[in-house]
C-alpha cells in the first residue's frame, strides 16, 4: 500500500484539480452547521472538518431520485445513467464510508438497484480519519474503527500541518498518480505519527457497549415490557432515520406533471411514522410508536445480522445527538441486554 | 394573516386577494376580476417554488 | 426555585390517588442533555430535576399519551397526569385546553417559574465533544458549569437561548401549585421581525429559498410541536394529497407555509420546531411573524387565559378588514 504526504496548504489545489473531472463533494460550513454538499468553488471554500457532517447517504441514494417519466402515449422515459457525473467525496468519515458497504447488499446485492450502482460506481471516498471522535461515537462498539478503511479509496489522518494519506484502492492509486506533484512519500517518522494518533484516536472513543450476544437475545424477548419504558419518550419524529447513514427505507410515489405527462420518484421514508405500514385496509401491524422503535432496534441488531451478517449500525452517533428527547440507542441497547 | 404570512416570505402579497361578491353583484365582480387581472399581470408569472414540469 | 421543593410537590402529586404517572425531567444519556422522566407512584423521585438545561417542553407528552377522551368514557381509575410546566409549558397547556384537545381536570399542573433555558447548539459549541453527564446551574446573572470535573462561569447572555430572551411569560399561567417566585411578565417586543420585514422582498425571497432548500421534510418540527397533534395532518394526507413526498423547494415552501399558518394565532413561542430541527432552519421567525401579528391586528396574546375561544375561530366586527377588496 502506498502511503504520502499531503501537506494541507496543498489541498485546494488538489480539490481543485479533482474538479476538473469529478462533481466533489465535501463538508461544507453553513448557517453556522456542516452539510455535506458539492463544492461551490474549490479555491475559495475549504472543507468543514470541525464538526460531524449532517447526512451523506444523499450522494449515492438521493433523497428524491426520479425514477422514470410517462405521457399519455404511455411512453416511459427512464434516466440516462451516463448522464450521472463522476463524484469525488472529499472527507468522508470511516464511519459513513463503512455505512455504503452497508447499503451495498441491499441495493447491489441480487436484484441490483441501477439508480443506486450507477452513482456507487461512480463515487470516490476520500476519507478522513477521525482523530478527535465525536461525544456520541460507538463505532468501535459495532465493527467500526475511527481510522477504519473500509470503503474507501483513499484514507487521510491528519498529522497537524499534512495529511499522512493511504492509497487503499486501484480508483485511489488512479487519483494520486494523477496528482503526484502534490504528493511526497511518507518517511518512516510520518508513519509511525500515524500510527500513534490512530491509537489515541481509538482510545478517546468514550462510549462504548459490548454487543456479544445482543442478536440472540433480541430472538428471545419480542413480548417483553422493556420494548414499552423504552419509547415512553420517543415522539416519532423521524429524525434518527433521516440523519443515519445506514437507515434506506424509501417510498415511491406517481407524481402527475402538467399537460398529461408525470413520473414516478423514490422518496425517502422512516419507519418510526405510523403510515409506514399502514395498510390500505386500515391496518396497521406496527401501530404504536412501541412497535415502531422495536422494529429500529431489530432491524439494525437483528434482521441486519440474520440477513447480511453485520450490524446496521455503524456507530456515527447522529441519532444520540440529534434526537429531540434523548433517546439514545446505546441505553437501549443496555435495556435489551438487561431483558435478557 | 396569510397575506402577511407569503409577503414575509419574499412572495408577493398582490398573489392573494380576497373580495366578497355576492351572485347579484354582476358588475362588481367584473370591476374585481378586471381589476386583480390587471396587477397580476403587471407583476408577472410566479417564477419561483414552481412544481417541477418535465 | 427550589429543586428540593419541586421533588417534595412531586411526591406529593404521585401520592394522590387520581395521579396515574408525572411526567418531568431526569438526566441524559450524555453531555448536557436532558431527557423526560416519566414517573410512576412509588418509583424514585430523585431522579427529577430542573435546571438551565432543560430546554426541552414537556407538554407533547399530554396528547401523545393521552387520546382525546371518549365522550361515553367512565373513570373511575386514576386519571390524572401530573406535569412539570414551564411558563411556555402552561400557555401550550391553556391553548390544548381551549381547543378542547384535553380537559382540564386531566392534568395536575406543577408550574415551574423559568429564567429562561440553554441553547443547546451554544453549549456544545463553548464544551465540545463532552460524553460524561455535566451540571449547570443559575448564579447571579452567570451559568456555573460542571463539566469533566472542572468548574466553569460562563455569563448567561452567552449561552441562553435566544427564544428565552424574548420570552414574555416566565412565570407559568395556568397550574395546580406554584415553584419558584413569580417572575414579571415582559413587553411585548418583535424588533426582529420587523427588522426582517424592513428588508426588500427579493432578499427575503432568497433568504426563505435558501432556507427551505435544506429541509429534508423529516416532519420533525411538525411532530415535537405540542400544538400539532392532529390525528390525521393534512401535511401527511396522500388522498387528497395537498403535498407530494417529493422534496424540493417547492414542496417545502408548502409545507412550512401550512404549518405555519395552521399555528396562526396559536403558537405559543416554544421554539421547540427550530431547537429539534436537524438542518438548523429559522421555523420560529415564521411563527414569531403570525404571533406580532395576532398581537397588532387581534391584540392576542395565545394560550394565556384557557377560558378565552381561539383566535381564528372567532369573529368580530371591529376585526381589520382591509386587505378585503
Amino acid at each position: 500500500m502506498d502511503i504520502f504526504i499531503l501537506q494541507k496548504e496543498s489541498v485546494p489545489d488538489f480539490l481543485s484539480s479533482l474538479s476538473a473531472d469529478y462533481a466533489v463533494w465535501a463538508p461544507i460550513q453553513k448557517d453556522g452547521d456542516t452539510f455535506f454538499e458539492p463544492m461551490p468553488d474549490s479555491r475559495n471554500t475549504s472543507p468543514d472538518l470541525t464538526r460531524q457532517a449532517k447526512i451523506i447517504k444523499q450522494t449515492i441514494f438521493p433523497q428524491t431520485e426520479p425514477l422514470y417519466s410517462y405521457d399519455q402515449n404511455d411512453q416511459i422515459q427512464a434516466p440516462d445513467f451516463e448522464d450521472i457525473k463522476q463524484t469525488a467525496l472529499f472527507g468522508v468519515r470511516p464511519c459513513d464510508a463503512r455505512s455504503l458497504t452497508l447499503l451495498d447488499p441491499v441495493f447491489a446485492g441480487d436484484i441490483p438497484d441501477p439508480y443506486y450502482q450507477s452513482r456507487r460506481n461512480k463515487a470516490l471516498l476520500i476519507g478522513m480519519a477521525c482523530t478527535e471522535p465525536f461525544a456520541n461515537c460507538f463505532c468501535t462498539s459495532v465493527g467500526g474503527s475511527p481510522c477504519g478503511q473500509e470503503g474507501l479509496d483513499l484514507l487521510c489522518l491528519d498529522l497537524g500541518d499534512r495529511y499522512l494519506v493511504s492509497v487503499l484502492t486501484e480508483k485511489g492509486k488512479g487519483l494520486s498518480d494523477a496528482a503526484s506533484s502534490l504528493f511526497t512519500k511518507a518517511s518512516a517518522e510520518d508513519m509511525k505519527q500515524g500510527q500513534e494518533l490512530s491509537q489515541k484516536a481509538e482510545q478517546s472513543i468514550k462510549r462504548h457497549i459490548d454487543l456479544t450476544g445482543v442478536t440472540d437475545t433480541l430472538g428471545k424477548i419480542f413480548e417483553h415490557p422493556v420494548w414499552k419504558k423504552m419509547t415512553l419518550k420517543c415522539i416519532g419524529c423521524g429524525i434518527c432515520t433521516y440523519t443515519c447513514p445506514t437507515c434506506y427505507c424509501f417510498d415511491i410515489q406517481d407524481e402527475p406533471m402538467a399537460k398529461k405527462k408525470g413520473r414516478r420518484v423514490r422518496v425517502w421514508d422512516s419507519c418510526m411514522y405510523k403510515e409506514y405500514t399502514l395498510h390500505a385496509s386500515g391496518h396497521n401491524p406496527r401501530p404504536t410508536r412501541v412497535e415502531r422503535l422495536k422494529n429500529r432496534i431489530y432491524h439494525k441488531f437483528k434482521f441486519n445480522v440474520d440477513t447480511h451478517g453485520a450490524f446496521g449500525c455503524v456507530g456515527c452517533g447522529r441519532c444520540i445527538t440529534l434526537c429531540p428527547v434523548n433517546e439514545d440507542i446505546i441505553e437501549n441497547l443496555l435495556d435489551v441486554k438487561g431483558a435478557a | 394573516m396569510l397575506r402577511n404570512l407569503l409577503e414575509f416570505s419574499g412572495i408577493n402579497p398582490l398573489r392573494l386577494q380576497m373580495s366578497w361578491v355576492s351572485a347579484s353583484e354582476g358588475k362588481k365582480f367584473a370591476d374585481v376580476i378586471t381589476e386583480i387581472t390587471r396587477e397580476l399581470q403587471e407583476i408577472g408569472p410566479q417564477q419561483s417554488y414552481v412544481r417541477e414540469a418535465i | 426555585m427550589s429543586v428540593q421543593k419541586l421533588k417534595e410537590e412531586a411526591a406529593r402529586a404521585l401520592g394522590r390517588k387520581d395521579v396515574k404517572y408525572l411526567i418531568g425531567y431526569k438526566k441524559g444519556s450524555y453531555g448536557f442533555r436532558v431527557s423526560p422522566a416519566f414517573i410512576e407512584p412509588k418509583e424514585d423521585i430523585d431522579q427529577l430535576i430542573m435546571s438551565p438545561l432543560c430546554n426541552m417542553s414537556l407538554v407533547k407528552y399530554v396528547m401523545l399519551e393521552e387520546a382525546l377522551p371518549s365522550l361515553t368514557e367512565q373513570e373511575k381509575k386514576p386519571s390524572k397526569i401530573a406535569i412539570v410546566a414551564r411558563g411556555c409549558d402552561s400557555r401550550a397547556i391553556n391553548l390544548l385546553i381551549e381547543e378542547k384537545g384535553v380537559p382540564r381536570e386531566k392534568l395536575y399542573i406543577i408550574g415551574v417559574s423559568c429564567a429562561g433555558a440553554i441553547d443547546q447548539r451554544k453549549i456544545e459549541a463553548r464544551f465540545p465533544r463532552v460524553t460524561e453527564p455535566a451540571e449547570v446551574t443559575e448564579e447571579n446573572g452567570n451559568y456555573i458549569i460542571t463539566v469533566n470535573g472542572q468548574v466553569h462561569t460562563v455569563p448567561k447572555e452567552e449561552l441562553l437561548a435566544e427564544l428565552c430572551k424574548l420570552c414574555r411569560y416566565p412565570t407559568p399561567v395556568i397550574y395546580d401549585k406554584l415553584i419558584g417566585d413569580k417572575l414579571p411578565t415582559k413587553p411585548f417586543h418583535y424588533d426582529e421581525i420587523k427588522a426582517f420585514e424592513a428588508l426588500p422582498l427579493e432578499e427575503r425571497f432568497a433568504f426563505w429559498q435558501q432556507q427551505f432548500t435544506k429541509c429534508i421534510r423529516c416532519y420533525a418540527c411538525r411532530n415535537v410541536c405540542p400544538l400539532c397533534y392532529s390525528t390525521i395532518c393534512s401535511l401527511d394526507s396522500l388522498s387528497p394529497q395537498w403535498l407530494r413526498r417529493s422534496v424540493d423547494t417547492s414542496e417545502n415552501f408548502m409545507f412550512q407555509i401550512i404549518r405555519t399558518f395552521h399555528l396562526a394565532g396559536r403558537c405559543i413561542g416554544c421554539g421547540e420546531c427550530e431547537r429539534v430541527c436537524p438542518m438548523n432552519l429559522p421555523l420560529m421567525k415564521l411563527n414569531r411573524k403570525l404571533a406580532q401579528d395576532a398581537k397588532l391586528l387581534f391584540n392576542y396574546d395565545s394560550g394565556t387565559d384557557p377560558k378565552t375561544k381561539p383566535l381564528l375561530t372567532t369573529f368580530h366586527t371591529e376585526d381589520p378588514q382591509g386587505f378585503i377588496l
